[in-house]
């Protein structure tokens, strides 16, 4: 049966195979080995095909395959799937694309990822916005018939579109108020606001070792005071989200 | 300190399969690269499926606002 050669992580390590014991096993029942190029390594393992499948098992085998190697050594995690013909191709890809991976290991040297979701009902929610209107401040509007069904529809839109501003600033307050404490306590921090009209925040954090617990204690002040919403906070995972390469 | 950090498996199911099908390092260009065949993407999607459902019944539809910063 043909091999391959599947790419877990790339390390700043110069990891010889035989120094690594007990061994870590990869997909497929083959142990992880180390492949060099100067002063970094990739850890790979046999696999039987070129297709990798995914399941929830897999899933979790995978991360945790990158999770053990992560107690180890400073890394950047690999897709999953990415699965070369041999090693002398794991090789080339370090080669060619060395600079790279220096500046992202360097980057997320002894740091850790945090994910943080806010989850909120809006519906049980009350944000206490300002829905007030006062038609004295549309002189125009004010001035059109009062039985005009346009003047009606008008005012109704207007009565809207104040409400939702009102609600959006509402939950930018709120937004800033928890991501603002929490990115000073990061290295660098990824936000992205009202993914679902439950999340009103998805953010992943990339915080230095020594600052985990302060991390962690100050999500759990922020949680304490917003008793309204729901926090996910997942990690320390592996830096996934602060690794942007796209090699050839 | 470990009450905020969840233990869900569906919500970890999530997160991992974000992470480790989305994130990292890609390769890209004329290497051999897949992911999964017909067969395994069939039960891949099924149980990828029944978790995005599971938890967007929790979470809510997906909206697309001008609210939403560039990462």
């Amino acid at each position: 049966m043909k091999e391959y050669k599947c790419i877990y992580a790339i390390l700043d390590s110069d990891v010889k195979s035989s120094d690594h014991k007990p061994e870590i096993m990869g997909l497929d029942s083959s142990p992880v080995y180390f492949v060099g190029f100067r002063d970094i390594s990739a850890a790979v393992s046999n696999v039987n095909q070129d297709k990798m499948k995914v399941s929830s098992d897999i899933a979790f085998s995978y991360e945790k395959i990158i999770e053990d190697l992560w107690m180890k050594y400073n890394l950047l995690p690999m897709r999953f799937g990415s699965v070369m013909k041999n090693d002398t191709n794991v090789i080339e890809i370090m080669k060619k694309n060395y600079s790279d991976f220096i500046d992202n290991l360097k980057k997320v040297e002894n740091k850790s990822e945090f994910g943080l979701e806010i989850l909120c009902d809006l519906n049980k929610t009350d944000f206490k916005t300002d829905n007030t209107f006062n038609l004295n401040n549309y002189k125009k509007l004010k001035q059109l018939d009062k039985n005009s069904v346009y003047r009606n529809y008008l005012i109704d839109k207007l009565k809207q579109h104040k409400s939702e501003d009102s609600f959006m600033k509402k939950i930018d307050d709120i937004i800033e108020e928890i991501h603002s404490p929490l990115k000073k306590l990061s290295y660098l921090s990824n936000v992205t606001k009202m993914v679902t009209t439950k999340i009103i925040l998805n953010a992943t954090y990339l915080v230095k070792n020594d600052m985990k617990d302060e991390f962690i204690q100050t999500t759990q002040q922020i949680k304490r005071e917003k008793k309204d919403l729901k926090f996910l906070l997942t990690g320390p995972w592996p830096p996934y989200n602060f690794v942007n390469l796209s090699i050839k | 300190m470990d009450d905020v950090i969840t233990k869900s498996k569906n919500v970890t199911l999530l997160e991992v399969l974000d992470r480790i099908l989305n994130k990292g390092v890609v390769i890209s260009g004329d290497l051999v690269i897949s992911v999964a065949d017909i067969d395994l993407v069939y039960l891949g999607l099924k149980l990828l499926l029944s978790s995005v459902e599971t938890m967007e019944k929790y979470r809510g539809a997906p909206i697309y606002s001008p609210y939403q910063e560039p990462s």
